[in-house]
């Protein structure tokens, strides 16, 4: 399953969705906001998305992932709006019969939705001023 | 005739919209579309070359071909995630 919210991602919620007796590994993978990026520090950060769009690749990934790896659950979590720095703005949980599935799966599922699932962020920096994060487009 | 296309992110913040309307004779290709982007659109130039475009929601290619009823976005470098 997969979604977007305003809301604080909440980890027992994702964790419990991917929970299955036939399991033998839950792995959950959740991305944080980061307060430093280099030698600059971040206030907050505004995530927004094209919505229609990245749940289609959201849904694409979960597809794909289960056909590559045995894996029982897959959640995907993807949180929207105004940040603060250690908040969760992503989780990825996966269930297995066996770990290395799960690990695989995970990491897969994260390192493709940062290239291809439409979300973007926007760094508030604590100088004041505003930049769209996009990774190989400098200004 | 008149197409719509979505923008995000930096190419929304260099355009000063989110809903960019050009003009393009049909049919045409994701690489007309570009080229009408350009023209209408010119702080774009050095974002466009980063950029991939999306029609019906899907990423497509500069031979894509677009019609009247497809819903046309242009995709920055995505940063969700972490």
């Amino acid at each position: 399953m997969i979604s977007i919210t305003n809301e604080t991602i909440d980890t027992n919620v994702v964790l419990e969705a991917v929970q299955d007796h036939r399991a033998g590994a839950v792995v959950l993978f959740l991305g944080t906001t980061r307060s430093i990026t280099g030698d600059r520090k971040t206030d907050s950060l505004d995530y927004e998305c094209y919505e229609s769009m990245a749940i289609k690749k959201l849904e694409e990934l979960e597809s794909i992932g289960r056909q590559r790896w045995d894996v029982i659950g897959v959640n995907i979590v993807h949180r929207l709006g105004h940040l603060l720095p250690g908040e969760a703005s992503v989780a990825v949980a996966v269930s297995s019969p066996h770990r290395a599935a799960a690990f695989k799966c995970g990491q897969w599922l994260i390192d493709t939705l940062k290239e291809d699932v439409p979300i973007w962020k926007k760094e508030n920096w604590s100088d004041g001023t505003k930049d769209w994060v996009h990774p190989g487009l400098e200004d | 005739m008149t197409l719509h296309i979505k923008l995000f992110a930096v190419a929304m913040q260099k355009a000063g919209t989110s809903n960019l309307e050009i003009e393009c004779s049909m049919p045409a290709t994701i690489a007309d579309i570009k080229h009408a982007v350009l023209e209408r659109c010119p702080e774009l130039d050095q974002v466009i070359p980063h950029c991939r475009f999306a029609v019906d929601d899907q990423f497509a290619t500069d031979t894509t071909i677009v019609t009247e009823q497809s819903s046309l976005a242009i995709i920055p470098p995505v940063s969700g995630g972490t």
